[in-house]
């Protein structure tokens, strides 16, 4: 075949064609794209716009870094002084069901010091299996603003709290009220300078124990600890009574208020029967294997006991010394 | 004017992309079940790719060879999804958030694809823009009815809209949107039968009536030359 | 442990049928017996994990560099069709047993949004990186192709279910409306209704 005979057989013909076929199209998604793109950044404004009501807003990041983000079971992960308005705006984020529900709230301020009230709280993004949220009607997320009151801690999403408002989304619900009470504490301790504190610093294991109204009380060799916990999906906060001996295992392992839904409520009695006589290593390896030694079908509830129960143990020796120390 | 009523006709009922060839069925089912309003959305999309690809490709339908046709209607397409997107993302963020990965999916849509193999490709850019619309317009239809069932049931609102205080979850899953779907058919298909039966017998109906009437005036005919 | 979570979160958690709705074409066109719904499922599991692991690197180190991402519709879908048609002439050349079991569905994978699905998934990799939580870097390949890979097993499963179901509904009455397709779709919801249990999974 000679190169004229080329240029005119039909392979010839289908390349040029779906050359230029792509070409033309390269070419016009180029220019498109010069007009249509959405940068980053305002991609981002278009989020702050929604919270400001379509106003455009300076909006500085604050730095972070070094301080304790985690606040009343929600980790702040972003927080932005608006100039004009001078509040901040928040992103924290919270367990839900399956994964981590991202909220934007608006903090007001006074003064500049003091927290004024609460403006909008958006979802920002859910992780995957959060597919209930959408059942949250905007109603519920006007009633922050509306319900705000200084030390106010918003429990939409308990059921056993009065204010319980049933959506059938209750865990995405309780994540975005952790969201929101860390927010509001979280710019409380910022805005007038203070560190927020963890209670429970020093200690081991204390992932959902709740460090401020957990207590213990020492008598000789033996601790008696009342831990509340965090509420973990189905599971509401638990109360336990756990006793520890000088063998360093549980005495006593008491379920002072059942968090557990109903139907798993009888069962977790018997996995705290289970529990009595268990050493840490024990319980570790409950842990790693959560669910797979006392399998009671109530996976959250579980893991709040177990870590209850780790926490109690683990933590044996620091609360012994400190209070030999202390006397 | 009787052949493009035929094929508006065909598009939207007769035709009809959703019910009738069951085609584009995975964003039918993600949307129908997210919300009334997604479902729109994706219809409308939908019916802008398929009608200007739907002319492009009668447009260009000499000039295309036949061996590279495929690849040529693949990259047409998937630029008009591209354009969609973009103006979308720009223009209506809202909507681009809620179709989310479907939106790109309509590269892989046989509707979209097959209206132009089937039909774009043999018919003139005005009757190919005709077919685009009508087809676009069922799947729309569709998505939207079925958008808006599953709405109401899954969450007691339509459009976004409280209407009653009551939702069954199931109906904003996508076991729910099959059961939708499935039973939709079912009703579209029947109805249609019905139709075409009632039609059938209507059209025997108005032969033998006619047939009954020439006899008669044959008839009449003869009893005048008759009487004559 | 990331590798288990990935594995029943590809499988099981969010499987690309029951949960995700992509690929229903085939799962609805392509289950009438075990046999072809397992070629079926066997061949989109190989397209998905090789289509992974081409596009990828091409939007990572060709597209974003270039700043050319807007265009990854086009170039996912050519990458696509051409690595199914090589496959295809392979395949036809090395084992004509194989061609005739799987090679055969190839053909209509082109446009079987599970594929371009899955490579989506990728070129925004955060959404990978919320499965697989601390991949990073030039482990995100990797974690990549095997929630490709997965993906495409959970696929496969959820088909050849199907594919059991309907042969048994075969042997039923079924009245004249509803056969065919409604009473499949009626059977799909009742496979993704116990999908829904695995959504309590957690590790």
């Amino acid at each position: 075949m000679t190169v004229k005979q080329f240029f005119k057989s039909t392979a010839f013909k289908c390349i040029a064609v779906l050359l230029s076929v792509l070409l033309v199209s390269g070419i016009l998604l180029a220019i498109a794209w010069g007009f249509l793109e959405v940068t980053d950044e305002e991609r981002f404004n278009r989020k702050i716009g929604v919270m400001y009501d379509g106003e455009t807003v300076t909006s500085v990041e604050q730095d972070l870094s070094g301080k304790n983000v985690s606040v009343s079971g929600a980790t702040v992960q972003k927080l932005w002084y608006i100039e004009e308005k001078q509040d901040y705006l928040v992103q924290a984020a919270s367990r839900g069901n399956g994964g981590d529900v991202i909220c934007w709230i608006t903090i007001e301020m006074q003064d500049g010091q003091t927290v004024g009230g609460i403006g909008k709280v958006i979802v920002y993004a859910v992780a995957d299996a959060a597919e209930y949220i959408g059942n949250i009607g905007a109603d519920i997320y006007q009633k922050f603003s509306e319900d705000y009151t200084d030390g106010k801690i918003f429990t939409y999403g308990d059921k056993a709290s009065s204010e319980f408002i049933s959506t059938g989304a209750t865990f995405s619900l309780t994540a975005v009220c952790n969201c929101v009470n860390g927010a509001v504490e979280f710019v409380k301790a910022y805005a007038s300078g203070a560190e927020i504190t963890d209670p429970l610093e020093d200690y081991e294991y204390t992932s959902f124990i709740d460090g401020k109204k957990t207590n213990w009380t020492v008598s000789g060799e033996e601790i008696t600890y009342t831990i509340i916990t965090e509420a973990n999906g189905q599971a509401t906060p638990f109360t336990l009574t756990i006793k520890v001996d000088g063998t360093k295992k549980i005495t006593e392992y008491s379920i002072a208020v059942n968090g557990s839904t109903e139907s798993y409520g009888n069962q977790m009695a018997q996995a705290a029967k289970d529990l009595t006589g268990k050493s840490l290593a024990d319980v570790q390896g409950y842990l790693s294997n959560a669910g797979g030694v006392l399998n009671t079908g109530a996976t959250r509830s579980n893991e709040l006991c177990y870590n209850a129960a780790a926490f109690a143990l683990a933590n044996y020796d620091t609360i012994i010394n400190a209070a030999k120390e202390g006397n | 004017m009787n052949k493009y009523k035929k094929i508006t006709l065909d598009g939207i009922i007769f035709s009809n992309p959703t019910f009738m060839l069951v085609l584009g069925t995975c964003p039918t089912l993600a949307m129908i079940k997210s919300s009334a309003t997604s479902a729109a959305g994706m219809g409308l999309c939908v019916l802008v790719v398929l009608t200007l690809s739907n002319m492009i490709i009668s447009a260009l339908r000499k000039v295309i060879p036949n061996q590279v046709r495929i690849p040529c209607y693949i990259v047409i397409i998937a630029t008009l999804v591209t354009l969609v997107q973009m103006v979308l993302e720009k223009f209506v963020p809202s909507l681009y958030d809620s179709l989310g990965t479907f939106l790109a999916l309509i590269v892989v849509n046989c509707i979209v694809l097959g209206r132009a193999e089937a039909f774009a490709n043999k018919h003139t850019v005005v009757e190919s823009a005709l077919d685009g619309i009508a087809n676009g317009l069922g799947f729309t239809l569709a998505l939207t009815v079925m958008g808006i069932v599953c709405e109401f049931l899954g969450s007691g609102s339509i459009f976004g809209l409280k209407i009653m205080n009551f939702k069954i979850a199931m109906f904003s899953s996508p076991a729910g949107a099959f059961i939708v779907y499935g039973l939709s058919i079912a009703l579209f298909t029947y109805i249609i039968d019905v139709f075409q039966r009632s039609r059938r017998v209507k059209a025997n109906k108005i032969a033998r009536e006619n047939l009954l009437d020439s006899r008669a005036a044959a008839n009449n005919g003869d009893t005048t030359e008759v009487n004559a | 442990m990331n590798f288990v979570l990935l594995v029943l979160s590809a499988v099981l958690t969010n499987n690309f049928i029951t949960v995700k709705t992509y690929g229903i074409c085939p799962f609805l066109g392509v289950s009438k017996n075990t046999k072809s719904a397992l070629g079926m499922g066997v061949a989109v599991t190989v397209v998905m994990f090789l289509a992974t692991l081409v596009t990828y690197p091409i939007y990572k180190f060709i597209m974003t560099p270039l700043h050319i991402t807007f265009l990854w519709i086009i170039f996912f879908i050519f990458i696509i069709a051409a690595l199914v048609q090589m496959l295809e002439a392979i395949i036809r050349k090395i084992s004509p047993s194989l061609y005739n079991t799987m090679g055969v569905y190839l053909p209509l994978i082109t446009t079987n949004c599970a594929v371009l699905g899955v490579t989506q998934l990728f070129n925004g990799v955060e959404n990978l990186s919320d499965i697989v939580k601390g991949a990073t870097g030039a482990m995100n390949l990797g974690w990549s192709i095997l929630y490709a890979l997965f993906a495409g097993i959970g696929f496969t499963l959820v088909m050849v279910i199907m594919s059991g179901l309907r042969e048994k509904l075969n042997c039923c009455k079924v009245s004249k409306s509803l056969s065919g397709f409604p009473v499949s779709m009626i059977a799909a919801a009742f496979i993704c209704m116990a999908f829904t249990i695995f959504a309590q999974i957690k590790i």
